[in-house]
């Protein structure tokens, strides 16, 4: 069996919210394989953002870090700023999900794209800039030569989403993060930019962590499928489990509130709604909207062992 | 079934001739022809770019169209004076995309849902609390919200008080632009949910605009689907989507990801991008992106055309 | 779709009333302003309770005096006493200042909500006019007007009005075509509001919070203004003491008794530093980007 690329351990981050402190990420664990994409699915407020920037340790000071993040044989969250400047952007890459202010306004696509390269690997800025072209071409952006010169605005929504990824890309990284890279597009340019993704994958060989609040997008894209709410991780699995075989709660019910355009059915919402960070439930944080109920609901459940895990006490065993 | 609102030939150029300022003009809207039975559910669907919003505006006269009719229980709108319009517009109501910008959030939710009231009926504020009480209630918000301020509430709830707030001058036609694009899945559920037993209560009409062809296909009886500006194709939704004549339609349909492993597949992909609405392309608009293309499409537009009103589309070489 | 804060944009939560709250909490020298201003303007209210003399009773004998038990602040050349001068010179040039700077206020905003609401040639005609008479000196554009039309009270306050009014116009406009794209506004017409509705209701209190700044920093010069046009002897008739006059009245004397002179400057500077301060702050708790 392969060895995780980033295995993330017992992960909470916390913010204070009017002098007190609040947990938004509650003591989550996770492995990045190599060559995987894996999907980090939730509604707003779940988390997975934050828990996204925590492995770049891309978070404001004031959050307060608990748990482990390796990455080899160092934890991302003991480097010093310096350490981590040397990992962000050339062994790990993130991608954002408005590629309308990801990109400087002022800066052509050229300096842009080779901008890290020159920053990371010490290239001069003319094989930086032909490694640029080599880079555009590598995201499918025709005429690469023409786009080098032209700034953001003179580029369409998927363009530049193809120029946030080249820039990813530069410095050849592990790990691409991209957080919800597709839901500022439309759904034809969409699923180009998700078969890009993915073609990239397979030739570079790297791992791609996507967050999404998408269950299309993940059903289609991912290898590996890690869910959460409000903070903690209700299940995880290979992809086909999650979908043909969802045993949350919540995952199942969030798997029947989703339209489909393939077929319609009676949709049934969870009922209420996220809780406020400020005031989670004591124990399971779905016991609130759960139709289901166990005794032990009260205590906060653990992930249980195996490549298709699950936090609920009501399938203790059966999973 | 009445038609309630029946559209033709809908078209909207947005120019501008200003001095010393470069003449431009660009065509948002292109001869679009509906009709909205009484408590029917009528989609619009397609990408950034194609006149949706700009078609539900047209039909709100938010923005005066340049060419055509907006016929509203046989009264057309185009044609009344400022004062009548304004009336009708108590018939015809809106719920916008973002519930945060849609509420004034330095009013309580009681005023903004008094305020129609006032200013179409001459209702006082504390002759409206019954109304409000009662519409709040329809749309599953405690009456304790009417003394609230909108930033106290999720987005979820706050597309409730819009919904009331379109709902409290009883309308025979709701149009929703993109209403539950902002929220997340489990919550955009019960807003559906709740504004379809809306429609049964109250046996009104949605013209409901939408990128989302998953919600289309859960939510509208029939649905247009519109590209840059012109409607290519439109009928029953079930029908529409499981034989889509248009290769856009397909192309749609192929690229929205559905929820579903077994289902997977390289989502089939569209060439190109959508071409700007200021230069759009000879011919068929869609056709450098178009896999069935042929000499004609590049010549000449093809017409709205089909065997029956139901089921129309507008293609050289539509599928088989 | 991400990060924790669900809390929506903070534009909508704060109130004016809130700004205050923050500014007395986070920013002393402010505060210190504040409290400044409200004293100035309880002596100004109070004058005839705490004045010792009449401020138009001339004293021959006393004339020219420095401070002493008497006359807190000395006497100018007819021996009125500067102190008691001062209080009541403060009602008027408040008075003034305060009113044309409401004034402008109102009629600025009006204009400069009408033209980013309507757009098209009713911005460029209000805009344009609003240019004109920014192009000249503001000092200027008061001068001509009380010399045309006669130094009294009401001239008074429309010239200050006008030579402000612009800058409220400006600053009002710009949000305004900012909040006419947002949706509440779109809905608002949706729902057959008339246009004088949605200006006044929807969109008036939520660009109050950057008028009052400016308010206060446009009060503070307005009393200057005053205090110039008082000074070059344009300002309300003789005797009633406008500070702008008391410093102009000492300049005839200002090397043997300089008091005469200085004392009313001194209460401009006070009126005007608190004011600033007042504004300063509140811009600062106003504006998201220099929060915490």
């Amino acid at each position: 069996m392969t060895s995780p690329l980033m295995q993330i351990e017992d992960l909470s981050i916390s913010f204070k919210i009017d002098d007190e402190w609040c947990r938004a990420v509650n003591g989550i664990s996770f492995d990045i394989m190599p060559n995987e994409t894996l999907c980090i699915v939730g509604e707003s407020g779940c988390g997975k953002s934050i828990t996204a920037m925590s492995l770049m340790k891309l978070l404001p000071d004031s959050a307060k870090l608990g748990g482990s993040v390796m990455f080899g044989e160092r934890n991302m969250l003991s480097l010093s700023e310096r350490e981590l400047e040397d990992v962000r952007g050339s062994r790990i890459a993130m991608i954002f999900q408005e590629p309308m202010t990801s990109l400087n306004p002022v800066l052509t696509v050229g300096e842009q794209i080779a901008e890290p390269l020159v920053l990371h690997k010490g290239m001069s800025w003319s094989a930086a800039r032909r490694e640029a072209r080599n880079l555009l071409d590598l995201v499918r952006i025709p005429d690469a030569q023409k786009r080098l010169g032209q700034y953001p605005h003179e580029l369409s929504g998927g363009m530049r989403q193809r120029v946030m990824i080249a820039i990813g890309l530069a410095c050849r990284p592990e790990i691409l993060i991209a957080d919800e890279p597709t839901t500022a597009l439309d759904v034809t340019i969409q699923a180009q930019v998700l078969a890009l993704l993915e073609d990239i994958r397979k030739e570079q060989g790297l791992s791609i962590v996507m967050i999404t609040h998408d269950l299309g997008v993940v059903a289609n894209v991912a290898d590996r499928v890690a869910v959460m709410y409000a903070g903690e991780m209700v299940e995880t699995g290979p992809v086909e489990a999650i979908f043909d075989a969802p045993s949350h709660p919540y995952t199942q019910a969030l798997l029947r509130t989703v339209p489909r355009a393939d077929a319609a059915f009676e949709l049934s919402p969870i009922s209420g709604q996220v809780p406020p960070i400020q005031a989670m439930p004591d124990g399971c944080r779905f016991s609130p909207r759960c139709a289901e109920e166990h005794r032990a609901c009260r205590v906060t459940p653990k992930l249980s062992p195996g490549p298709h895990s699950v936090a609920c006490w009501a399938r203790e065993g059966a999973a | 079934m009445n038609d309630l609102l029946v559209v033709e030939g809908l078209g909207k150029t947005f120019g501008s001739k200003k001095f010393m300022q470069a003449e431009y003009a660009v065509t948002a809207l292109r001869d679009v022809s509906f009709t909205i039975g009484e408590g029917e559910t009528v989609g619009v669907v397609g990408e950034s770019g194609c006149g949706k919003s700009t078609l539900a505006r047209c039909v709100l006269d938010l923005i005066t169209p340049t060419t055509g009719s907006v016929l509203f229980d046989d009264t057309d709108l185009t044609a009344l004076d400022a004062k009548s319009k304004r009336e009708m517009r108590s018939r015809i109501q809106m719920i916008f995309q973002d519930p945060y910008s849609s509420l004034n959030g330095k009013r309580t939710i009681g005023k903004t849902l008094a305020e129609p009231l006032w200013v179409h009926e001459g209702v006082r504020f504390k002759d409206a609390l019954p109304r409000i009480h009662a519409v709040l209630k329809e749309v599953g918000m405690p009456i304790s919200a009417a003394d609230k301020y909108p930033h106290e509430f999720s987005g979820g709830q706050r597309q409730r008080i819009a919904i009331a707030r379109a709902l409290i001058l009883e309308p025979d036609l709701v149009i929703a632009d993109e209403a539950v694009s902002a929220l997340d899945v489990s919550v955009q559920a019960q807003v559906l949910l709740l504004m379809r037993g809306i429609q049964k209560e109250r046996g009104l009409s949605y013209l409901f605009i939408t990128h989302d062809l998953g919600v289309v296909r859960n939510f509208c009886d029939r649905v247009l689907v519109m590209y840059l500006g012109s409607v290519v194709e439109s009928g029953p939704v079930a029908e529409l989507l499981t034989n889509p004549k248009h290769p856009y339609t397909k192309s749609l349909r192929d690229a929205a990801p559905i929820p579903d492993v077994s289902k997977r597949q390289s989502l089939a992909l569209l060439e190109g991008e959508i071409p700007s609405p200021a230069n759009p392309p000879s011919g068929c608009a869609f056709h450098p992106r178009c896999p069935r293309a042929t000499d004609i499409c590049r010549k000449e537009a093809p017409k709205l055309e089909g065997t029956t009103d139901q089921r129309m589309f507008a293609c050289h070489n539509p599928e088989p | 779709m991400t990060t924790v804060d669900t809390t929506p944009p903070a534009s909508e939560t704060r109130s004016t009333a809130a700004s205050l709250l923050r500014l007395a909490r986070k920013n002393k020298l402010s505060t210190f302003g504040l409290v400044m201003f409200v004293l100035i303007l309880l002596a100004a209210v109070f004058a005839p309770l705490i004045a010792p003399h009449d401020p138009l009773a001339q004293n021959i004998v006393d004339r020219l005096q420095d401070r002493s038990a008497e006359y807190p602040l000395g006497t100018d050349k007819f021996g009125r006493d500067t102190f008691s001068r001062i209080l009541y010179g403060l009602r008027v040039s408040l008075l003034i200042g305060l009113t044309s700077t409401a004034l402008a206020m109102v009629l600025g905003c009006a204009l400069g909500i009408i033209a980013g609401y309507r757009g098209g040639w009713i911005d460029t005609v209000i805009m344009r006019c609003m240019d004109m008479l920014l192009a000249f000196p503001t000092l200027i554009t008061g001068l001509f007007i009380v010399a045309v039309l006669g130094a009294n009270f009401i001239n008074i306050v429309l010239a200050i009005t006008v030579t402000i009014l612009p800058k409220f116009a400006r600053v009002a406009r710009a949000p305004t075509i900012a909040l006419k794209e947002r949706e509440f506004v779109e809905a608002a017409r949706a729902l057959g509001y008339s246009d004088t509705r949605i200006m006044s209701i929807h969109i008036a209190p939520n660009i109050m919070g950057e008028v009052v700044v400016l308010a206060s920093l446009w009060a503070a010069y307005a009393i200057r203004i005053e205090a110039y046009l008082s000074f070059i002897g344009l300002g309300v008739a003789p005797p009633t003491p406008t500070l702008g006059t008391m410093i102009r009245d000492g300049f005839n004397n200002i090397l043997d008794a300089p008091y005469v002179s200085i004392y009313p400057g001194f209460a401009v500077l006070l009126v005007v530093l608190s004011l600033n301060l007042v504004g300063d702050g509140l811009r600062d708790a106003i504006d998201p980007k220099l929060r915490d």
